[in-house]
């Protein structure tokens, strides 16, 4: 009986163990679930719509028409107007990642220097103007880069000639510039922060000079920050369409406008191609997303 | 990391928001109308709320192709839509549109003839006129003396070179290529590939001279000097002329000119949703846009063109005479008006606009 019991006893046991591990993985879905029907509902959901899309014709009024075609992305790799508005963005994203690591990383450092209470004010500087909306801030640097705006008058109260900006490609990256500094700046300074500055001390001791110091001691261990900031800044310039267009003048195309313009200004609409691009985009930027893992560990991020 | 996930929340939570649009769909006393921005005066709005006790709702759209898009899901819980006339075309054919009952609509008898019957609606079963208007070419008196009456002005190189950084054109599709086709003396409707080469090839050439492709705010940078000659739309030069509200003065030293070579004439109308929740509340409010001190009204806001001619009579003298010197079309320029027209073949400008923007 009793070695009848036994058996019976870890069964039980097997049993509620089994009971306790469902009602853990119960809840983990529980958990999860709104999360993840948020997910599929939007962001697989028009994903999936988009892709489908761009493999088929556009209607006669807008809107598609159930054909399949590969046809999008053929004239997307054939027409050398289209693979220019690529080249021009992704050239346009890689000088403001540039130029934004240029000035974020001395303010970054700058920041990191100063005392707690400092670094609060500092940092709460950099995110001051978030606190107006971009449009209206993009408006400002119009009336800054106008031929008889702000810079020009103090330009030529000063004897200096006038400058013609507003409405160039020049103006367009100062822009982008300007608005996507702030998030270079915060995960450099991220970086920063947790940086042990008596490293460079130490690296001073074993007689590195001050650029050998900050190339091959702080920049590899705040490497992490300039990344993240890099991927923070270039995936929303490649996208952009609204510096090109108040401070460029509309003049010339980046893909953002390009796309823009296919879903909601051209007769009729080209929702197809303009779907093909955007599919293009993600996967160029999904590239951009792997490398960055792959250079980066967990810890890093 | 955890920045890269605040932005992800971010960008979660916008794109709720953004679907969060779209009107209700209640019926009862509200009327719920989906139209362009600031495209109906809020006085004329509130005075029509207080005459009939109910409550109207403004939604706004950018594009017709926008408003059409949301029409055509069903349900978009709107009674009336403001269509420019391709969009009526298109959203009788596809079937969006009430019949308007005509009985209910006795100001209609206000309207000028040449406003009535156009193609997209023969017989005015599905739409009214609300406001028209042309485009042609705003200028400076200062830089121009004598007004530019061809649109060699814009076109040619030799003539435009002088006034190079102050130029702009609109930035449409269909509006930029349509001038040069009437400058090259074609239809703005001509989609042969050869002639809308020679358009690209025009614009093309034009653009170093170019301060900007514009069509938001011409009015301001003509008054401002930024731009000395423009392709615009004759409801921009009126503004620029007679100024805006509290936002800037008027400037008498802008004109306007429909070219001799001839332009387009567009015309936004009234039209009532098929699924429309209140369609008698609809067709009221559309009369009373075609009341005469109304109408006026509401052209003195706007500033486009209104095709009541009893409105017209009861605009202030200055409205009046700049109606009079050209502003507005006389038998004369009808001539050499014409209407954008869209066909199957229309997604060739796309493609010439693409590769203008892509030089």
């Amino acid at each position: 009986m009793a070695t009848k019991t036994l058996p019976s006893a870890d069964q039980h046991s097997v049993e509620t163990a089994a009971a306790l591990r469902r009602d853990q993985r119960n809840q983990v879905v529980g958990l999860l679930s709104p999360g993840l029907i948020w997910l599929l509902l939007f962001f697989v959901a028009p994903l999936l719509i988009i892709v489908v899309y761009s493999f088929l014709v556009r209607g006669q009024f807008g809107g598609v028409s159930w054909l399949p075609t590969i046809g999008n992305y053929v004239d997307l790799f054939t027409s050398p107007v289209y693979l220019n508005a690529y080249w021009r963005s992704i050239l346009v994203s890689v000088l403001t990642t540039v130029l934004t690591i240029l000035l974020a990383y001395p303010m970054a450092l700058f920041i990191a220097q100063r005392s707690p209470r400092w670094k609060l004010v500092l940092l709460f500087l950099v995110l001051l103007p978030f606190w107006t909306n971009f449009l209206v801030r993009t408006y400002a640097w119009m009336i800054i880069l106008n031929d008889n705006g702000v810079l020009n008058t103090i330009l030529r109260s000063i004897g200096l000639p006038g400058q013609s900006i507003l409405y160039t490609e020049t103006a367009t990256l100062l822009g982008l510039v300007y608005g996507e500094l702030p998030f270079m700046v915060l995960p450099i300074y991220t970086s920063l922060d947790r940086f042990d500055f008596r490293l460079m001390e130490g690296a001073a001791d074993l007689g590195a000079n001050r650029w050998q110091a900050f190339r091959r001691v702080m920049l590899p261990m705040t490497m992490p920050g300039v990344i993240a900031g890099s991927v923070l800044v270039f995936i929303p310039t490649v996208g952009q369409f609204v510096v090109s267009e108040l401070l460029g003048g509309a003049k010339v195309d980046y893909i953002g406008n390009l796309l823009q313009r296919l879903f909601l200004r051209s007769n009729p609409p080209n929702w197809p191609l303009g779907s093909a691009m955007a599919v293009v985009m993600m996967l160029i930027l999904t590239l951009v997303i792997v490398l960055y893992f792959r250079g980066t560990t967990e810890d890093d991020r | 990391m955890k920045m890269l996930r605040w932005v992800g929340v971010l960008l979660a939570a916008l794109t709720v928001l953004a679907g969060c649009g779209g009107a209700g769909t209640s019926g009862g006393g509200t009327l719920y109308v989906y139209t362009w921005s600031d495209y109906t005066d809020p006085e004329v709005v509130q005075q029509f709320e207080s005459e009939n006790n109910v409550k109207v709702v403004l939604d706004t759209f950018d594009t017709n192709e926008d408003m059409i898009a949301k029409v055509r899901v069903g349900n978009s819980g709107y009674d009336l839509v403001v269509p420019s006339d391709y969009a009526v075309e298109i959203m009788i054919q596809e079937g969006l549109l009430a019949t308007l009952d005509q009985a209910q609509l006795p100001n209609i008898k206000n309207i000028l003839p040449e406003n009535l019957g156009l193609y997209f609606d023969e017989s005015n079963t599905y739409s009214v006129p609300y406001l028209y208007g042309l485009t042609g070419i705003a200028y400076n008196k200062t830089a121009f003396p004598t007004p530019p009456d061809s649109w060699a002005a814009l076109f040619d190189i030799d003539q435009l070179q002088p006034f190079a950084g102050k130029v702009s054109m609109l930035d449409d599709e269909r509006e930029a290529p349509a001038s040069v086709l009437r400058f090259l003396g074609e239809s703005v409707n001509e989609t042969d590939p050869a002639v809308l080469q020679q358009v690209q090839d025009v614009l093309i050439a034009q653009k170093p001279l170019l301060t900007a492709y514009n069509s938001n705010d011409v009015q301001r940078k003509l008054i401002g000097g930024e731009y000395v000659i423009a392709q615009a739309y004759n409801g921009m030069a009126i503004q620029a002329i007679l100024g805006l509200e509290d936002e800037f003065p008027g400037d008498p030293n802008i004109g306007w000119v429909m070219p001799k070579e001839g332009g387009v004439i567009w015309q936004d109308n009234l039209a009532i949703v098929k699924d429309s929740p209140n369609a008698a509340l609809a067709h009221k409010f559309i009369d009373f846009t075609m009341r005469p001190d109304v109408a006026a009204k509401n052209a003195i806001y706007v500033n486009y063109l209104t095709p009541n001619a009893e409105a017209v009579k009861q605009l202030p003298q200055e409205v009046q005479d700049l109606y009079a010197q050209g502003l507005a079309p006389d038998a004369a320029m009808y001539e050499r008006l014409e209407r954008v027209r869209f066909t199957e073949a229309s997604s060739a400008f796309t493609d010439v606009w693409t590769a203008v923007k892509g030089e």
